[in-house]
Formats: structure tokens, sequence, C-alpha cells
């Protein structure tokens, strides 16, 4: 994922920051602060493939995270590299997430 | 249980769904076949909620992304998760609204405690009774549900207005589920419009929200 692509992620209306993480959980960029929600964007890919094969539905590519007064968190997990996105409460999910979809399948 | 399921299964765009508790599947309507499976992926969800709690970070929502699926669930109480498979495109308002409405039940459910039965210290001999003639009983039918004064329901209607502010035009539905619950375990009256606040106070978020509604609300009583 080059940094093109990051920078038209963070450009998002409503992007509050973006991190991206190798399969090991190093952090190759990032723009939240926060170190906690860091080191849980990396931790992502470690748990989907449990879910993936308790439902044996395919592959997750991309989760998505509320909660009350929080931003929202956006997770796109691929090829074991974790990009998280965290946007502000009030955007829609859905836009976001589809506008980050055309972003990285352009 | 099986109705509140039900009811979250008939909201348009799910397609199965099911309630978890402490590492148990407690229901479900997901393909049997998939039984175990589906109680590992709702055992990774709530880890994920927990990885979450322990950062300090409190998301009870996930929506995750499976082709053209998606797996949503929702994380109340600290211990119930109710998960739901559901296609892509669906109103997801409507579904939150559905489920949290169904939270207070399975709440109230989970809350019910069994009846202990009480220990006999010491056999009573039964009272020696001639024998009566048999009288013949007429069916008595069951009592009417308690009425609600005007009193009662014009703090009922207070309380709506102040849950509107944090439901929007849910709150009408969970009033309606609320009072309810309140009619099945108190008798309808003023001074259990206390109770009635603190059940639909569960159906907001813990914290500010719910001590902000629950001060509001005294302040009728």
């Amino acid at each position: 994922m080059n940094p093109e692509v990051l920078g038209k992620i963070t450009a998002l209306k409503g992007v509050l920051g973006v991190t991206l993480t190798d399969p090991y959980g190093e952090l190759l960029s990032s723009s939240i602060d926060n170190e906690k929600v860091n080191e849980f964007i990396a931790f992502m890919p470690g748990i989907t493939p449990v879910i993936e094969e308790g439902l044996g539905l395919g592959e997750i590519s991309q989760v998505v995270l509320k909660g009350p007064q929080l931003d929202n968190l956006t997770i796109v997990v691929d090829k074991g590299q974790s990009l998280g996105v965290q946007s502000e409460p009030r955007g829609s999910i859905q836009v976001l997430s589809r506008q980050i979809k055309e972003i990285l399948t352009t | 249980m099986k109705s509140i399921l039900e009811n979250i299964v008939a909201l348009r765009g799910v397609h199965y769904a099911c309630i978890y508790q402490d590492g148990e599947v407690l229901i479900s309507t997901f393909p049997d076949s998939n039984g175990e499976g589906v109680s590992d992926a709702a055992q990774a969800v709530e880890q994920i909620f927990s990885a979450l709690q322990a950062i300090g970070q409190a998301h009870n929502e996930i929506y995750l992304t499976i082709g053209e699926m998606l797996l949503i669930a929702y994380f109340f109480d600290d211990e119930h998760l109710v998960m739901l498979l559901t296609d892509s495109k669906i109103n997801i308002p409507l579904i939150h609204m559905g489920v949290k409405s169904a939270s207070v039940k399975i709440k109230a459910l989970s809350s019910a405690q069994p009846v202990v039965p009480l220990a006999i210290e010491e056999e009573i001999p039964a009272p020696i009774i001639a024998p009566v003639q048999e009288i013949p009983v007429q069916e008595v039918p069951p009592p009417p549900p308690a009425a609600i004064s005007l009193a009662v329901q014009g703090i009922m209607d207070h309380f709506e207005e102040l849950l509107i502010d944090y439901l929007g035009p849910a709150a009408i539905f969970v009033l309606e589920d609320g009072v309810d619950l309140w009619r099945e375990k108190y008798i309808p009256s003023e001074e259990t419009l206390i109770n009635l606040a603190e059940i639909l106070a569960l159906e907001l978020n813990p914290g500010d929200e719910r001590n902000d509604f629950m001060a509001k609300a005294k302040g009728y009583l």
C-alpha cells in the first residue's frame, strides 16, 4: 500500500487518522496518536481468521467498530496487513467503507 | 428467549441470529450444521470487544463484511452478544434499534432469579379435619391488568419525552416493552414508577446517558 493511497484515505471527509501495520504488527505508517488503538489495529489480522473459519462464509474484507461517543474505527485486513481508519462518529460508516474500498481497488 | 430471537430475524435483511453469553450460544437460528463454528465466531467477536475494553475503548457494535454479507454483533451489559448475519445493504439504524429493544428483554430474562424452595426444618403434622361435603367451585376468570391512573400515565408520558431525546422515534417501542416488563413485575402505581424508570434506563448507554435520564426521570416523581 503506497503513501499516495494512504494520503487519499486520510483526505476523506470525517477521517481523523490512518494506521497501516504489517503482518507482524509493526507500524508501517500512522497518523493515529493513540498507541493502544494502533496496537488494536495490529491485533485484528490475528483474530479475523477465527471468525472466517467458524462461519465458513469466506474472507472478512472489512471491519467497522462503533461505540457511544467514540470515534468509528474501520479496519481493512489484506494479506496480513491491517489498515485502520479512525473517523468521526457522526459520519456514515457505509459511505466511508465504500469510499475506502474504491480507493483500494483503483 | 426464542420469541426475542424470532423478532430479530424478522427484521428485513436479517438471515440468521444468535444470542451468546459466557462462552455459550444460548439460542440460535444459524443452521445446526454450523453450531460449533458459530460459537467459535461469537467467542472471537467477544474477544474483540474485550480487547477494546482493555484499551479503554467501549465500542459495542461491530460490522464485518464477508463477501456480499454482513456479520453484525452488538455487545451489551458486559456479557451478552447478539450476532446477526445479514445482507450487505441493510437499514442499519433499524437493525440497531431492533436489537436494542430486544436487549432489554434479554437482560430482564437473565436477571430473573430461579426460585429456591424453602428448607423444611421440621415436619408439621397435618391437622385432622372432618370430611366435608364437596362444594361445586365456579371458575374465576383471571383478574384484569391493574389500571394505570391518569397521574401515572402523565409521568409515563414525560418518560417517553425523555427517551425520545436519546433514542428518537424508537423510544415509543422501547417504552412499550419497558411498560410490559414493569407491569409483569410491579403493580403500576406512583410508588413503582421509579422501577419503570430503572427498566427504561437499562436501554440507554451506561454512564452519563443513563445517569442523566435517571436524574431527569426522578424530577417527575
